[in-house]
């Protein structure tokens, strides 16, 4: 797999596996554009992220879509975002378990390879509100 | 990880303590800054050219409040003890973050948490981080008389009365940085950056939670102008 040029040594990381299952991803634009699969490290170029750059050069992607409606209710700027599901394969790149907290328990971070578009592999979708 | 977070605004130097929703960035935290002023900050809204973050301050009892599940998110955010909310926008592209103390009347409540949504995390998780601010909250509140004090002369660099912060500089390029006590507060808000001062600082001991590290705090307890 070819990474960008940006991705420091060992990234993803050794205990980054070949992509695979589904995962929710919050997005903007429905369907998904290009400019919902920016990392933070693109958007924050200047930004230095210390020991969390390799983090900050992958996408956040969630095992399950209760994590991500909780998301919703709880930082209010997410709440516009449309909940987009993918399904992964090992083509489409590396990811890695990385829970937050005690929430989040389904946070993944995902590292995209340079040849994969990855918004062609997720469509909206409707979750049913909890509560 | 202080990439993460602004820099540049009144809140002074962030670093993160704890993160309670992640999603490419922190997106639910507690931080704190250079002077152990401790913040809870949400992501709240977004537009095409920036994302509008929300940031109060907490005490040391109000924050393992909400860290526990005590108060709810809504109330945290909606029921701000100094009545204050920080508005940072953070543009996307290299203009320098924007901050803007706001009453908290004044916030728009589709930019605050649900009402029922709560961090809920045991304090037993972090028992260090706990002991540390309620030790710090005691020292602060008895103003204990047995830490050393003593004058520094030097150039005022900062005054930050929403956060009650301090800077000062020496003429040996030492700076000391810190919390405005009650009794200092008034002359503080009224002093003249780049000014020089004596200052009257108390300076304390802390250990820092999580790393167990000593590191002088400075408490300003008197400024008076150089004559």
């Amino acid at each position: 797999m070819q990474w960008p040029d940006y991705f420091p040594d060992d990234c993803p990381p050794q205990d980054a596996q070949l992509a695979t299952g589904d995962v929710y991803r919050l997005v903007k634009q429905n369907p998904p554009e290009s400019k919902d699969f920016i990392p933070l490290r693109e958007k924050k170029t200047n930004e230095d992220f210390g020991e969390k750059e390799c983090q900050a050069c992958g996408l956040s992607v969630l095992g399950n879509a209760e994590d991500a409606l909780r998301m919703r209710k709880r930082a209010r700027g997410m709440e516009k975002r449309f909940i987009a599901k993918g399904t992964l394969n090992p083509y489409l790149g590396k990811i890695k378990h990385t829970p937050s907290s005690r929430y989040g328990r389904s946070h993944h971070t995902w590292w995209v390879p340079t040849e994969v578009e990855p918004w062609s592999v997720f469509r909206v979708v409707q979750i049913p509100q909890e509560g | 990880m202080m990439g993460y977070l602004p820099q540049s605004t009144h809140l002074g130097k962030l670093e993160l303590i704890e993160v309670y929703e992640f999603y490419d960035q922190p997106i639910l935290f507690a931080c704190r800054n250079a002077s152990d002023a401790i913040f809870i900050g949400v992501f709240a809204d977004e537009d095409d050219d920036f994302e509008t973050w929300l940031y109060i301050g907490v005490s040391p009892h109000r924050f393992k409040q909400i860290r526990s599940g005590a108060i709810d998110l809504h109330d945290a955010f909606s029921e701000v003890e100094d009545g204050i909310i920080f508005q940072i926008k953070v543009f996307y592209d290299e203009r320098i973050p924007v901050s803007m103390p706001i009453p908290t009347t004044q916030i728009p409540d589709d930019m605050l948490p649900i009402p029922g949504e709560f961090i809920n995390l045991e304090t037993s998780t972090l028992p260090e981080l706990d002991e540390d601010l309620e030790w710090k909250s005691l020292q602060k509140q008895f103003k204990d008389l047995s830490e050393p004090e003593h004058d520094v002369t030097g150039t005022l660099i900062g005054v930050f009365t929403d956060t009650r912060t301090f800077g000062i500089e020496t003429q040996d390029g030492t700076i000391y940085k810190g919390r405005i006590l009650e009794e200092a507060f008034d002359t503080a808000s009224n002093a003249t950056i780049s000014e020089r001062y004596i200052a009257t600082i108390r300076e304390v001991t802390a250990i820092q939670p999580v790393t167990e590290e000593a590191k002088a705090e400075y408490y300003l307890i008197g400024l008076q102008p150089v004559q």
